[in-house]
């Protein structure tokens, strides 16, 4: 009987941590050239895909939540808000994806997908922040990096699924 | 979770993406031949140049919060300076195709390049 919810919050809490950690990780890549700046491969969605395909909705998006607190308070207004309007958006995207149209799509497409829902949110707040619709400029370059970036979480989640899994065993059982 | 890696869905969905990724890059870029670069601040635009007839380098400084200085030459437009921490909008470069964007998010400035017919707003 371990499945309290004691133990879910204290698994949600270790991959909000290693959401996190992926995060910085990837932050000291430095800036890709002909990208527009501040487009990131998101590796920390290998968590929260992992969380929406395998916990449910109210993890993952718990997860999303904290990461765009987590920005918010260590860089910044602009930050958490780019953080939380791409992130919910591509979380819901994913959980709906896994849940009803993996017999139709892998882990790479939903990735895919994912991104974009990403980037639309994202490009969707830096819209109303500025106040100017030119910033759909982004789109097609964004669009093409996210299948790149995309492609590349969905097959990194398929390798680190076992350990996921039985990361996850320890709390449900 | 017992989603498969790959399924013949995926290739559709990168398809119809880069299909659709290179049809806007492509309606962006053949707008018209005059390169004119529109500068805007919160939404409203503060300035607008025409790239091809900037005769030598010039700088804007404008009264943002953090500010932001944007230099413009002969062909190209950037922000040459900015207060904020990330300096994501000079990482951008030099804009000088059509469709070239800088943003600068804290300060809710954006600089884009676009044909002069065009209402940049439409987009």
């Amino acid at each position: 009987m371990k499945k309290s919810i004691a133990f879910k919050t204290a698994l949600g809490a270790i991959l909000c941590a290693q959401a996190l950690a992926l995060g910085f990780l990837e932050s000291l890549i430095p800036p890709i050239p002909f990208l527009p700046p501040g487009a990131k491969p998101g590796f920390s969605n290998i968590v929260t895909m992992f969380a929406a395909g395998s916990l449910g909705l109210p993890q993952a998006l718990a997860i999303t939540l904290i990461k765009g607190g987590f920005a918010f308070v260590t860089r910044g207004f602009t930050a958490g808000i780019m953080s939380l309007s791409g992130g919910i958006l591509s979380t819901l995207a994913m959980w709906l994806l896994l849940k009803f149209a993996d017999n139709k799509l892998g882990l790479i497409g939903i990735s895919v997908i994912c991104a974009l829902c990403h980037n639309a949110g994202q490009l969707g707040a830096a819209a109303v922040i500025t106040g100017s619709g030119v910033i759909i400029y982004y789109a097609p370059v964004l669009a093409v990096f996210g299948i790149a970036t995309g492609a590349v979480t969905g097959i990194i989640l398929k390798a680190v699924m076992p350990v996921l899994e039985k990361q996850k065993q320890y709390f449900y059982r | 979770m017992k989603t498969k890696l790959f399924r013949k869905g995926d290739i559709a969905v990168i398809l119809v993406i880069l299909v659709a990724a290179a049809a806007f890059r492509l309606y962006q870029t053949k707008q018209s031949d005059k390169l004119e670069a529109v500068i805007t601040v919160d939404g409203k635009t503060v300035e607008t140049i025409d790239l091809s007839a900037v005769e030598s380098k010039r700088v804007i400084e404008l009264d943002t919060a953090p500010k932001v200085v944007i230099a413009v030459e002969k062909g190209a437009i950037y922000f040459e300076e900015a207060e904020c921490d990330d300096k994501l909008c000079i990482n951008c470069g030099k804009l000088s195709r059509k469709g070239d964007t800088a943003v600068c998010l804290p300060a809710k400035t954006v600089v884009t390049v676009s044909g002069s017919d065009v209402d940049v707003m439409t987009y």
